[in-house]
């Protein structure tokens, strides 16, 4: 760890190296540069300012290809849909040609009002 | 360390020129040399002056104006580390006595060079908030804006390639000394080549 000292204080050393520019030229170079950039730099922060409350109200790009995604989605999805053969729900087994219930008595006679419609006609006993 | 200086910043914010300029005129020593930490020297100056008129510009965004030397060192740091990693392919330049005037360099200013060439950008940032600045790890963390537990893990991780390179520089010292070369085997993840003694030319007694 000693070495690790040595060299924190010869790195402290090392930053306490003052600039080469002064800190009052410094300063003044800053404000000369601001006033002659003065004109392009306040059209270029008020460009910035509108942009943002514009921006605020945009959506992000990650939002918008998130709703573009789901869109695409919900367009193939309908379209697959669309483009299944309609099934036709089975048949009901009143409509199979075939009587539902069956008549009671042997001696019954049946006769077909057209294939799910039977009509049972009882004799009487003798005849 | 924190210059209290809120009725400038409040003056600079509502664009007081002369105002923004006695902010800087306070704090350049303290941003050239957190540039010159990760930029190196040859670009400092540079990249204080090109974060000052950053820090003017966006002037309107600083939230709380009792955080304006945070953000204003966040400003610096971010335009160093863009500009030293710009210039990484020419990092050797970056140390170029030519370049930087080394003439009055110390030996021991040449060394912390060397070290601090072989560390990321993001690892001097920390190293030198933590030893020049004596910053905590919570103001060194909102001053760079990441983690407090990211600025130890940089610490730590600078401190360790600190320590091979010091070994390496050590064990090349004396191997220079005694006449010998040292064996060219890379040690791991510090970008340098292991000093061990080659057994091939150990010294027969």
């Amino acid at each position: 760890m000693s070495d690790q000292n040595e060299f924190d204080t010869a790195f402290q050393r090392w930053a306490a190296r003052p600039p080469a520019t002064s800190a009052p030229d410094a300063a003044r170079a800053v404000v000369e540069r601001l006033q002659a950039e003065g004109g392009r730099l306040e059209a270029e922060s008020r460009r910035e300012a509108v942009g943002g409350r514009r921006q605020a109200r945009r959506l992000s790009p990650a939002l918008a290809t998130l709703a573009a995604a789901i869109l695409l989605l919900v367009a193939g999805t309908a379209s697959f849909i669309h483009s299944l053969p309609s099934v036709s729900p089975p048949p009901a087994i009143g409509n199979t040609g075939r009587p539902t219930t069956v008549p009671a008595r042997d001696a019954d006679v049946v006769l077909w009002l057209d294939d799910g419609t039977p009509v049972y006609v009882f004799l009487p006993d003798g005849d | 360390m924190t210059l209290r200086s809120d009725a400038d910043v409040a003056a600079a914010r509502s664009g007081d020129q002369q105002a923004f300029g006695r902010l800087i005129e306070a704090r350049w020593p303290r941003l050239v040399r957190l540039a010159r930490s990760i930029a190196g020297d040859a670009d400092a100056e540079d990249v204080a002056q090109d974060a000052c008129v950053t820090c003017w510009r966006k002037l309107s965004q600083l939230a709380d104006p009792a955080r304006f030397d945070n953000w204003l060192m966040r400003i610096v740091f971010t335009r160093a580390v863009r500009r030293a990693r710009w210039h990484r392919l020419r990092s050797l330049v970056m140390w170029d006595p030519q370049v930087v005037g080394l003439s009055s360099r110390t030996e021991s200013d040449l060394f912390v060079e060397q070290i601090l060439s072989r560390l990321p950008p993001r690892q001097r940032a920390v190293l030198h908030l933590t030893v020049v600045e004596g910053m905590t790890d919570s103001e060194i963390a909102a001053t760079l804006g990441i983690r407090a537990g990211s600025v130890r893990a940089h610490r730590r991780r600078a401190r360790e390639r600190i320590e091979a390179a010091i070994s390496h520089h050590t064990c090349k010292a004396d191997l220079k000394a005694a006449g010998l070369k040292p064996r060219p085997t890379s040690a791991r993840g510090t970008g340098l080549q292991s000093c061990a003694t080659p057994t091939s030319q150990q010294p027969r007694s």
